[in-house]
């Protein structure tokens, strides 16, 4: 199951965040408007759907100097960043 | 093992309970299940989304041989699509230039060992085969 919660500058995802969780996903998403946490830590799995999602986001919010932060993967999911190439696109911290 | 799937986004969570039962059974540690899990969701929803004029299931079957896993995608297709021929992503542009459009195929070719494609009596036929930890 997939999960994901907004607080004010912060997202945390829950679960497997795959293809069919994208329009959920993107409502979060879509109502950033600053510079924002994503807290992966309970986030068990991406697909590329996901990272589009993210991607989308970080090129919508670049455009006024905001960006999405990533912290807490696990290192399969750090791994699939990692051959996205999203390392370098992205701030990923522990 | 093999199950037949609707063709639709929705039918995600199905593909991976029976992904989970696939591992279980031919005990697949934790980093391969997810590699496989994650390169049946691409090629699953690669074929739903550009292979609309198919038949109605998608077909998952999972073997296991000696230290490697096969898995097998098979859809009924009006046309082909060589997934092993798809133009690679240049995953070192900048953010402005990134694009998402074929980053499923990219990574599930870095995660499988081998893959195949075939056409066969109407069908496509992804088959990605992972050497087990």
């Amino acid at each position: 199951m997939f999960s994901i919660t907004q607080q004010e500058n912060e997202v945390r995802l829950s679960g497997r965040f795959d293809a069919s969780q994208v329009p959920a996903a993107s409502e979060v998403f879509d109502r950033l408007t600053k510079t924002a946490q994503v807290d992966f830590h309970d986030l068990e799995y991406i697909s590329s759907a996901g990272l589009g999602v993210l991607l989308k986001t970080q090129k919508r919010l670049g455009a006024s100097g905001q960006k999405l932060v990533l912290t807490g993967m696990n290192k399969l999911v750090r791994d699939v960043f990692r051959i996205a190439r999203f390392d370098l696109v992205f701030e990923i911290m522990d | 093992m093999e199950q037949q799937f609707p063709r639709q986004i929705a039918a995600l969570g199905d593909v991976f309970a029976f992904l989970d039962g696939c591992m279980a059974a031919f005990q697949v540690g934790e980093a391969d299940a997810f590699a496989l899990r994650l390169v049946v969701e691409e090629f699953f929803t690669n074929v739903v989304k550009y292979s609309r004029n198919g038949s109605e299931s998608i077909l998952l079957r999972v073997s296991r041989r000696d230290k490697q896993l096969v898995v097998e995608i098979v859809a009924g297709s009006g046309e082909p699509f060589d997934v092993t021929q798809a133009p690679q992503v240049d995953t070192m542009l900048p953010l402005e230039q990134r694009k998402v459009g074929g980053l499923g195929i990219h990574l599930a070719r870095n995660l499988c060992d081998s893959l195949e494609y075939r056409y066969e009596n109407g069908q496509s036929i992804i088959t990605c085969t992972k050497n087990l930890e």
